[in-house]
């Protein structure tokens, strides 16, 4: 009897611990704990950034927003996982208010589900379609609806060491001819031709893949296919893979070591004159400021990829927006979520969080005014780059940044670009083996609508 | 009555006693896996309503070369492991035994990749190890060697991630051998020493025969694990180059988190799972027997 008794105590133990953990994640999620004072609190999940990152974030975004008001409390949470997560917790129904993801092909999984709220209300309120970049306002919309909104736009181009370039006495290329003359000779001066890896991201692979289809061939190549209108494996297509191919074989992207290097190995090596070049998105500007400092500041500089196509109107950047943000269907402060996503479709905001993370948060803005040479350090220079990418891109000069306008499926198909390159897959199978996919995303809505680039003359 | 009563009584003792770890097994082990082998025949993006699609998801990953490319670097990977680590783990092993004082030390520095997290351990490799920049690689580069990462390499990189792997398993396995080589008997080891048995003698009729319940149970549990393995491939390629390292574990997870396909994501579970359960099923039987005998 008294090991019944004793054993129906334990039993009880356990569950009520157990009960316990529920309710203390419960708690965790905070949608009707008042942990900071009375206030109603509203959770935002974020990727892992670095740590003077996210102390910058937390200031500009979080300690100003919370300062602002007193009524509800903005809590910021850095995930290294956050891609996984995001997608698990809304299946539970469950997760932040305002909701991460990588890039609008996420966003439209989750509108499918019922998963975040249309934000068109809170568009027309704030005035968000007058003043954001129309392609990538585009792209945040599913049937006509606004889903999400950019954090930021990155767009292609060449980053290089101003003082390498200088002890040689190379001029900045314009042309296709001119950057491959001076990677050839960098290479047999023992450097590397660019540099670029995919070490610990493969989506890395994306931002290559997309500078070189989009400039080896017209940009309405890649519109046309994303529309739906022609196949991807089309004779433009393969021919421009078919170049890339060529390109990373000949060192290129990083000569052997392109699984070895991570884009910060990438700027560190361009700052310490190990190659001329870098070509990358506007967003590895946030890894130059790391290694771009001091003495070195001045040294580096960027520019446009050049086309092959010279009918072309250019130059022309393949745009992208790292990352953006929706609100949850289970928030009940929907209101104040989109205030806070309205703080930061500011230039204000731009320029405060350029001061201390160049390179992530240019705020897609149709018009920005601030003059970059009042911004200290490489976010001036990141401004200027920003700047001048936004008026040719409102004159219809850009070209679709993968990870940005490709649906998940088609992404990851995409991704495998990397086995052309090594040889496994021919262009043309590569291209099929997209096709395979494509086809059926584009039938379930999953494709972004685009906005269609402007065609050679 | 009353002795069958308090057989009742203790019966039911015993399973209340048990039911909060049968009832978090059953929460965290069988309904998982059941809900897993149910995906697995649904189209499902993993937030949605499942949507039966039969085999459909089974012929998928079938007709798909990146699966079959994963299932054989599963095969290669644990058929490496059977036998490297395991060869190392009891050289060492042997060598240790006889070793009087220094026994520990060497059994704990064995020890230290084992119980560092893979984190760590990949973060050491990719960067002392295999960077080309401020690595052991980069050193030898700007030595004037031609050399690279075995990880940039279509042929080489599935060995460079199986090599990080056994460096981190193979101390782990020396303990566990070293630790049943303590347990055999001594007088069958004097006898066998007084009788003239040489070194490999008493290894191979004295110290085996004793050990082999250990070695038949880590040889399944290597299998099991070599068919999970995901961390090591995650962390050092991503499985890449081109899905040169790519496993069955990582094929499973970019199909689910990137390319939103939870069913067919599934699939590639449940296939892992038969493998892992046919590995189990062998120990079970191996043990059987062995105490039937």
């Amino acid at each position: 009897m008294k090991r019944r008794v004793l054993s129906l105590v334990l039993a009880l133990c356990m569950a009520v611990g157990m009960a316990g953990c529920g309710s203390s994640e419960k708690e965790k999620s905070g949608k009707s704990a008042s942990a900071e004072g009375d206030r109603k609190q509203i959770t935002m999940w974020f990727w892992g950034c670095a740590t003077p990152y996210q102390e910058h974030m937390q200031k500009v975004l979080v300690d100003s927003y919370n300062e602002s008001q007193e009524e509800y409390w903005l809590t910021l949470e850095f995930r290294n996982t956050v891609d996984k997560d995001i997608p698990v917790a809304l299946a539970a129904d469950s997760g932040p208010d305002i909701v991460y993801a990588s890039g609008p092909s996420y966003v439209s999984t989750y509108v499918q589900e019922g998963k975040v709220i249309s934000l068109d209300k809170y568009a027309e309120q704030y005035g968000w379609k007058d003043r954001m970049l129309g392609i990538l306002y585009d792209a945040c919309t599913v049937d006509g609806s606004l889903y999400s909104i950019p954090n930021s736009i990155s767009v292609g181009g060449i980053f290089y060491n101003k003082a390498l370039f200088e002890e040689k006495g190379w001029e900045v290329p314009s042309t296709v001819d001119e950057l491959t003359a001076i990677m050839d000779e960098a290479i047999k001066d023992g450097l590397y031709g660019s540099l670029a890896g995919n070490k610990g991201w493969k989506p890395c692979n994306d931002n290559f893949s997309s500078l070189m289809v989009s400039h080896f061939t017209y940009p309405s190549v890649m519109y046309d296919c994303l529309s739906g209108k022609t196949p991807f494996n089309n004779p433009e297509m393969a021919g421009a893979v078919e170049l890339s191919k060529e390109w990373y074989e000949k060192g290129y992207l990083g000569g052997s070591d392109y699984t070895d290097l991570d884009s910060q190995e990438c700027m560190q090596m361009l700052s310490e004159k190990k190659s001329p070049f870098v070509l990358a998105p506007t967003l590895y500007f946030q890894f130059a400021g790391q290694f771009f400092t001091g003495d070195l500041e001045d040294d580096l500089g960027f520019v446009p990829f050049p086309s092959l196509q010279s009918d072309q109107p250019s130059p022309v950047y393949d745009v992208a927006t790292p990352c953006n943000f929706s609100i949850s269907a289970n928030t009940p402060y929907a209101d104040e979520c989109a205030k806070i996503l309205d703080t930061m479709l500011t230039e204000d905001f731009l320029v405060e969080m350029t001061k201390g993370w160049p390179g992530y948060w240019a705020t897609p803005l149709k018009e920005i005014t601030v003059d970059e040479s009042s911004i200290e350090g490489l976010g001036g220079e990141f401004i200027g780059a920003v700047k001048e990418a936004c008026t040719a891109i409102d004159n219809g000069q850009f070209s679709f940044h993968p990870t940005t306008f490709m649906p998940p499926e088609t992404q990851e198909k995409w991704r495998d670009i990397d086995m052309v390159w090594q040889g496994v897959m021919t262009p043309e199978e590569f291209l099929d083996s997209v096709d395979a996919v494509f086809p059926a995303e584009l039938e379930k809505n999953l494709v972004s609508p685009l906005a269609e680039p402007a065609r050679a003359k | 009555m009353s002795d069958r009563k308090s057989k009742r009584e203790r019966k039911t003792g015993y399973y209340l006693l048990a039911a909060p770890a049968i009832l978090l097994s059953l929460s965290v082990v069988l309904i998982p896996a059941v809900t897993t082998i149910y995906a697995s025949f649904t189209e499902w993006n993993g937030m949605g309503e499942m949507k039966w699609i039969g085999l459909q998801n089974f012929k998928d990953i079938l007709g798909d070369p990146i699966f079959m490319t994963s299932l054989k670097n599963n095969f290669r990977w644990t058929l490496i492991f059977l036998i490297v680590p395991v060869t190392i783990g009891m050289v060492a092993a042997v060598l240790l035994i006889n070793m009087k004082k220094t026994k520990n030390m060497f059994q704990t520095f064995y020890l230290i990749p084992y119980i560092l997290a893979p984190s760590t351990n990949a973060v050491i490799w990719l960067n002392i190890m295999f960077s080309p920049n401020a690595g052991v690689i980069g050193y030898l580069k700007d030595l004037g060697l031609d050399i690279s990462s075995p990880l940039g390499n279509m042929s080489s990189a599935l060995y460079g991630v199986v090599g990080v792997d056994i460096w981190h398993y193979w101390g782990f396995l020396t303990v566990i051998y070293l630790a049943a080589l303590r347990q055999t008997p001594i007088d069958q080891i004097e006898s066998a020493r007084v009788e003239g048995g040489n070194a490999w003698q008493i290894y191979r009729y004295i110290y085996l025969p004793n050990i082999m319940p250990t070695v038949k149970l880590m040889f399944v549990m290597i299998v099991i694990y070599s068919f999970l393995s995901f961390d090591y491939v995650y962390l050092l390629t991503g499985g890449g180059p081109a899905h040169a390292t790519e496993l069955l574990s990582t094929f499973a997870y970019s199909t689910a988190f990137s390319a939103f396909k939870f069913g067919r994501s599934a699939a590639v579970s449940v296939v892992m799972g038969i493998f892992g359960s046919v590995a189990a099923f062998c120990y079970v039987w191996i043990s059987r027997k062995d105490v039937a005998e």
